[in-house]
């Protein structure tokens, strides 16, 4: 199917509570992305849910 | 008591949608089901155990409903396959799919076509169907782009678009008969009560404005028909096997071997 890309995906269950990495998706669309990051990480009613290219990232640091 | 309950027609027809609408859920969830663990990737494989998880949710919910309407003989709602031998679901939902190209076609036509009803139920005059109607829609965008997606990439696939449209070719026709011819009796009746809008024919070319743009933009050989007329603005499908349509049941009687 083609191998697709990969997506971080960030949500956010409380309004106080700060924005956290819960995983990764790989898609070939953002459409995707969103698609399986909803059906993959839906163990909690977040109220805020977001998934971002992963080439889009833009590194300050990364690991040796 | 509401006054469309003293409407005996309205009532047999509003049974009969409501099984219809959850037989097909529960059919689809049962099917989707057996991908779980064929989807050909991972996040397609999770997928596909949500989308079936929720399926047989939503005819969890709606089965209830026959319980509140009076009506005798009212059909049994379905925990197993087997629980009851009338089934008022599509035929091709009766066997497992035989390739992920056939559930991804049946899925889209499946469950855009049950989106489409449950979007003219929304504001029913029966405040729980209309209630539940809300709720499973909230849950049906994210299928029907998964849906949508699964059928883009599959189309890109030189190899597999002409087993995808052979498919969509076998299964199109039945679905559009889903829909009923123009004009039901009981169909009338519910739209007189407010307990559903639209129409037969309008509730087809709602599902064709939704199906057949995705159909035409993938180049897929679903045509001839669906083709739009411009004069009519609407939609042409060509005739339909109406005399192989059963339709208390909404579903393709098996043709006889004498016909074929």
């Amino acid at each position: 199917m083609g191998p697709g890309e990969y997506y971080e995906v960030f949500a956010r269950y409380e309004p106080e509570e700060p924005l956290r990495h819960i995983g990764t998706v790989r898609a070939r669309t953002p459409k995707d992305a969103e698609v399986f990051a909803y059906t993959l990480y839906d163990e909690w009613k977040w109220r805020e849910m977001l998934v971002v290219p992963r080439k889009e990232l833009v590194w300050l640091k990364k690991p040796e | 008591m509401p006054s469309w309950q003293d409407n005996d027609r309205a009532v047999a027809a509003l049974v009969n949608l409501v099984v219809v609408l959850a037989d097909n859920k529960y059919f689809l969830g049962r099917r989707i089901s057996e991908w779980e663990v064929g989807a050909p990737g991972l996040e397609e494989a999770v997928a596909s155990s949500a989308l079936a998880q929720e399926e047989l949710g939503h005819a969890r919910v709606l089965y209830p409903l026959l319980d509140e309407l009076p009506f005798p003989e009212r059909p049994l709602p379905l925990e197993r396959e087997g629980d009851r031998k009338r089934r008022y679901a599509v035929s091709f939902l009766d066997k497992p799919w035989g390739t992920w190209t056939e559930a991804v076609a049946a899925i889209l036509l499946v469950d855009t076509a049950l989106t489409t009803m449950l979007e003219h139920l929304t504001d029913s005059a029966w405040e729980p169907l209309a209630r539940r109607a809300v709720r499973i829609l909230q849950e049906e965008a994210f299928h029907l782009e998964f849906a949508e997606g699964r059928l883009r990439e599959l189309a890109a696939l030189p190899g597999v678009r002409g087993e995808l449209e052979g498919h969509l070719r076998a299964f199109l026709p039945e679905m559009l008969l889903w829909f009923g011819p123009e004009g039901e009796e009981g169909v009338r009746e519910l739209v007189r009560e407010g307990l559903i809008r639209g129409g037969n024919e309008a509730w087809r070319q709602a599902y064709l404005g939704r199906i057949a743009p995705l159909l035409l933009e993938e180049r897929l050989g679903v045509l001839p028909y669906p083709s739009w007329d411009v004069a009519r603005r609407r939609y042409e499908y060509g005739e339909l096997p109406w005399n192989h349509w059963n339709r208390l049941q909404r579903r393709l009687e098996a043709v006889s071997p004498v016909e074929r």
